[in-house]
């Protein structure tokens, strides 16, 4: 199976600090690999640096077979690596559609529209809420916003920061059923950094655990519930 | 010789104003608008000693606590206003002043006053500005200094670690102001005149200009920023549209590759030749 | 009287606008100031007084104009600004504001030295006046203000209305997440920037056109104009700062009628003090920005 996704040697450093020391990760072809770690591991510094974000270096990145390690963000996105960030990063100022529309701008427009329907489809309360500035939508529907608008762009592999981070139990249902859906749909390849390991560990099949900015555990899903030390340490309550 | 002398010496009462200025833009407030607390200085004291029939002795720190209380003021009513909103209200105000300066015929008008009393003396001018080098140099070392460098990085962030911004803002705005009146008074005393000109927009851009191409970042950077640039005109003589031109690129080169100045430079050039040694 | 005195500052407005949305642009998108940005009005208005005295028609002193002003905007762009941007808290916004304070003031000394100093003919000039009900108008006046006029309405449909608008709005909303969709940002903020610089060039040939002279330190007087129309309208708003500009030019006009043409920065100044003191985010308030 080829990866789509292969990371050899990341290095994360802000200044003095490193927030990550060399890690190497693969994402398969078809597979969600989940991302585990306490708070301060490392793991939003792994993803910004794969897009290219932030103080990065890398032996080297590759996806779908191309090298991606000296390309600028914006670069690496049309690539086709759609990266959802924590805390959502929208456009304080810009209206529901719009962001789409920004997601969808290189699309042909039927296939636009298309695209939108689905959206639409998936989060249905996206649809309602489509003129709305998404300064004054709620933390649910910012993170539906933020991952509808990565969809429009038709990316080939997902990034995705803490979808769950500060959204209500109830929310992070909605959220996890549209990425549960876009797996068995779509067979979407994703990265999914988690700090609530049982929704990571449920939708992926394999997950690395990250901790000081380097990689401890890389096993599949099943194992690493069943082991009681990963159990204590991420899986408690 | 005596071209000499009067050349330094009035590069020395402009690095009073440019110590003041330095301690402004330390406290990230962008003074482009100094000479109009110059201005005020050369003003009062001369409208003091000559219609109050005032002492100059007296009349100079009458003038510099006016300059301070201009200062204090200005600076309460722009509290909330960083970096480059506050400079576009100081370069506003610098042409307005001159405006408002050149309409009162009580102190001259247009002409401004030429029957200054003159007392400034060399002796004065050097013990004035050592005083205040000695000043602002100590002040720069302490916990206040520190605050106000704090306050220059960041001043939100300032804030948070309990540096009480809108205190220091004013009193040290008021203190750089108090120095440029003081300087103003100087000069007003040299020369026996003030004008609406002195409150001006280009006296001020070159006021500016000394501290940034000499160092924002020390005391001793903005003195040696006046000298220079006020001297070296007069080694090199040159049209003085030729003469802004090169500050203008020289507070360009600053502003990209060196951006602590010539002082900063020569700092760098100091901690490497130590390594080396 | 006070209408005449009120109509000359709506006329005036027009140009101040020009440079007031520059400002306010260039602030939304890259966060700090171009203190260089009237000096591009000066550089495009000596281009054609240049080219027409070296014979050349009209037309191609126009593009003369268009080609040195773009290429001294992208050379300010390069030597003052980006450089700005490797540096972090307040230093980010401070030193490409001292180093485009350094490009203006090399610009104009450059113009000054080339032209001399003091106020030269414009070439084209609309200095007549006309009557329109019972008030006299200047015609080159009444030109800059329908021609600022177009060129506002038609940036502000680019802006709200078009794709390339949408990415300009999320690179001055939010630069991180523009990359993050795949927009080059840099490239975005360049042509934002080019786009003001062009907006600079027209207002100075405008202010040419009106009053028949230019002289090389003119923007000081525009740029204070264009900056004070920018916080009183509220910065990073176009609307905000057309509004600004109006009242700056109202404002102007009505202190020049009460007292006299010399006092009439005073009453811009008091204007901007009075709107920093009620409302220190402007008239008409926006996003926050980053």
């Amino acid at each position: 199976m080829s990866a789509t996704l292969s990371v050899r040697g990341l290095r994360v450093d802000y200044g003095a600090v490193a927030a990550v020391r060399g890690i190497d990760l693969t994402v398969g072809e078809d597979e969600a690999v989940a991302v585990i770690g306490a708070n301060g591991a490392g793991k939003t510094s792994m993803l910004r640096g794969i897009m290219g974000l932030a103080g990065a270096t890398a032996e080297e990145i590759r996806f779908n077979g191309a090298s991606i390690t000296a390309l600028r963000t914006h670069a690496i996105a049309r690539a086709g690596i759609g990266y959802v960030p924590e805390g959502r990063e929208l456009f304080p100022g810009l209206t529901v559609n719009e962001e789409l529309l920004l997601g969808g701008r290189f699309l042909p427009r039927e296939e636009r529209a298309a695209k939108l329907e689905e959206i639409h489809a998936l989060f249905p309360r996206l649809r309602e809420r489509r003129n709305q500035i998404t300064r004054t939508l709620s933390g649910g529907e910012q993170q539906m916003v933020a991952i509808a608008r990565t969809l429009m762009t038709r990316p080939r592999l997902l990034l995705l920061d803490e979808p769950s981070l500060g959204l209500a139990p109830v929310i992070q249902d909605v959220v996890y059923r549209a990425l549960a859906m876009l797996r068995r749909a779509e067979r979407m390849p994703m990265l999914l950094v988690e700090q609530n390991a049982h929704r990571a560990l449920d939708l992926c099949s394999r997950a690395y655990v990250l901790e000081l900015g380097q990689v401890i555990r890389d096993d599949d899903s099943a194992t690493l519930r069943d082991d009681p030390m990963i159990q204590a340490a991420y899986l408690g309550d | 010789m005596e071209f000499w002398s009067t050349i330094l010496l009035s590069a020395t009462i402009a690095s009073i104003a440019a110590t003041g200025l330095f301690l402004q833009i330390r406290n990230g407030q962008m003074n482009v608008g100094m000479g109009v607390f110059v201005g005020i200085g050369g003003y009062v004291s001369g409208l003091l000693s000559t219609r109050g029939g005032m002492s100059p002795a007296v009349s100079i720190p009458v003038a510099l606590i006016a300059g301070f209380l201009a200062g204090a003021l200005y600076a309460a009513l722009t509290l909330r206003l960083h970096h480059w909103f506050f400079a576009v209200t100081t370069l506003s105000l610098t042409i307005a002043a001159v405006a408002v300066v050149s309409q009162i015929s009580f102190i001259g008008g247009a002409l401004g006053m030429t029957d200054i009393p003159f007392v400034t003396s060399a002796p004065a001018i050097i013990a004035a500005a050592t005083a205040i080098f000695a000043l602002t140099w100590a002040l720069d070392r302490s916990a206040t200094g520190l605050r106000i460098r704090a306050m220059g990085d960041d001043q939100e962030l300032a804030e948070v670690f309990g540096v009480r911004v809108k205190r220091l803002r004013i009193a040290i705005f008021g203190l750089g102001s108090a120095m440029a009146a003081l300087s103003g008074a100087l000069n007003a005393h040299r020369f026996g005149t003030a004008q609406p000109g002195d409150l001006a927009f280009q006296p001020s851009l070159l006021l500016f200009v000394y501290v940034i191409v000499g160092g924002k970042n020390s005391v001793w950077g903005s003195v040696l920023g006046t000298f220079f640039l006020y001297c070296a005109p007069e080694i090199i003589k040159i049209a003085p549209e030729a003469e802004l031109l090169v500050f203008g690129a020289l507070m360009l080169i600053v502003s990209v590759w060196m951006p602590n100045g010539i002082a900063g430079g020569l700092q760098s050039v100091l901690r490497f030749v130590r390594r080396r040694g | 009287m006070l209408t005449q005195q009120l109509l000359n500052g709506v006329l005036s407005s027009g140009v101040y606008a020009l440079y007031a949305v520059g400002f306010t642009m260039i602030f939304g998108i890259m966060g700090v100031l171009n203190m260089a940005h009237a000096d591009f009005g000066t550089v495009a208005a000596f281009a054609i007084i240049w080219a027409v005295s070296a014979g050349l028609a009209p037309i191609e002193a126009v593009l003369i104009a268009c080609v040195v002003t773009l290429v001294v905007a992208l050379l300010v762009e390069r030597l003052a600004l980006r450089p700005g941007r490797r540096f972090k808290g307040d230093a980010a916004i401070e030193m490409p504001l001292i180093g485009t304070i350094g490009a203006g003031m090399i610009l104009q000394n450059a113009a000054a030295l080339i032209f001399g100093n003091k106020a030269i003919v414009f070439p084209f000039n609309l200095r007549a006046f006309v009557r329109i009900g019972g008030f006299l108008a200047s015609k080159g006046l009444i030109v800059s203000l329908v021609a600022s006029a177009v060129l506002l309405a038609l940036l502000e449909i680019l802006v709200t209305r078009t794709g390339f608008g949408r990415q300009m709005r999320a690179v001055a909303q939010n630069r991180d997440a523009a990359e993050i969709m795949g927009i080059n940002s840099e490239r975005v903020i360049l042509i934002t920037f080019a786009i003001t610089a062009a907006l600079a060039g027209i207002a100075g040939c405008l202010v040419g056109l009106s009053y028949g002279l230019v002289s090389p330190y003119m923007a000081v007087s525009y740029a204070i104009k264009g900056l004070v129309a920018m916080i009183v309208g509220g910065v990073g708003s176009l609307p905000g700062a057309v509004l600004g500009a109006l009242l700056i030019g109202g404002v102007e006009a009505l202190t020049v009628s009460q007292f006299g043409s010399q006092m009439r920065d005073v009453g811009v100044f008091v204007v901007l003090m009075a709107v920093l003191a009620i409302r220190p985010s402007g008239l008409l308030r926006v996003p926050a920005n980053r």
